[in-house]
């Protein structure tokens, strides 16, 4: 099964969307502490849903994050590391930056868009009408999608179908 | 719109009031000075370096998703 890290930002994207669901589609989730909290913090009347596991760094992955906040959030910095402690197949973040960081270290990296749209590509959707409903719904969110993308996104679905 | 800007002491530089106003530019906002190979420096704020590498990573999950197509899970 596919090990996916994600941190906060697609968590509450998603969540925003009603379609936290898509993860789980995508392999076993594991998140480190600090993403728990913060995603619990932002997202006060929503529950993290029990089939994400939250999983501690070991010291030398802990020890590799204090340096890596100069450049990047503290919750990005642990997804990071625990992406790399995991040997993850996909991290997720939905920060340009964090990816930036992230894929110079080698890790394979998506967002909440690049998730959506491989659901859709994955057959993970019934109609086209299902996907662009999600994706009005994340463009609707607290993420910034621009509308090249946005347009991109529609016409990839259509030719999924 | 074009103004001289005077570079004193430490490079300080004052952006004018109009200039900010018209880039929309409020205090605490993050510039990224990018010199060109001309020797000519560009101001970008943050916001719209953050949204073009956003979008940059947005239009290449888009480009492997199709790629995702037809694999087998």
């Amino acid at each position: 099964m596919r090990i996916v890290v994600c941190d906060t930002g697609p968590l509450l994207h998603l969540s925003e969307a009603n379609a936290i669901h898509l993860l789980r589609l995508a392999g076993e989730i594991l998140v480190p502490s600090v993403v728990a909290q913060e995603f619990g913090r932002n997202a006060p009347d929503r529950i993290l849903p029990d089939w994400v596991q939250v999983t501690n760094l070991e010291s030398d992955y802990y020890q590799k994050t204090l340096e890596w906040v100069k450049h990047v959030d503290a919750d990005e910095a642990a997804a990071i590391a625990l992406a790399l402690q995991a040997k993850a197949d996909w991290l997720l973040s939905d920060d340009a930056g964090a990816r930036q960081f992230a894929q110079a270290l080698g890790l394979e990296v998506h967002g909440s868009v690049g998730l959506l749209l491989w659901g859709a590509a994955s057959d993970q959707f019934a109609s086209p009408d299902d996907a662009l409903s999600l994706l009005n719904a994340l463009a609707g969110s607290s993420l910034w999608v621009s509308e090249r993308v946005l347009q991109k996104a529609r016409e990839a679905i259509e030719s999924f179908f | 719109m074009s103004e001289y800007l005077q570079v004193r002491s430490n490079g300080q530089i004052t952006l004018p009031a109009p200039t900010r106003r018209k880039a929309k530019i409020k205090e605490g906002d993050l510039l990224e000075a990018v010199v060109e190979t001309d020797g000519t420096i560009r101001l970008v704020p943050k916001l719209a370096v953050d949204r073009a590498l956003a979008e940059k990573y947005q239009l290449e999950d888009v480009a492997w998703a199709i790629k995702q197509k037809g694999k087998k899970e």
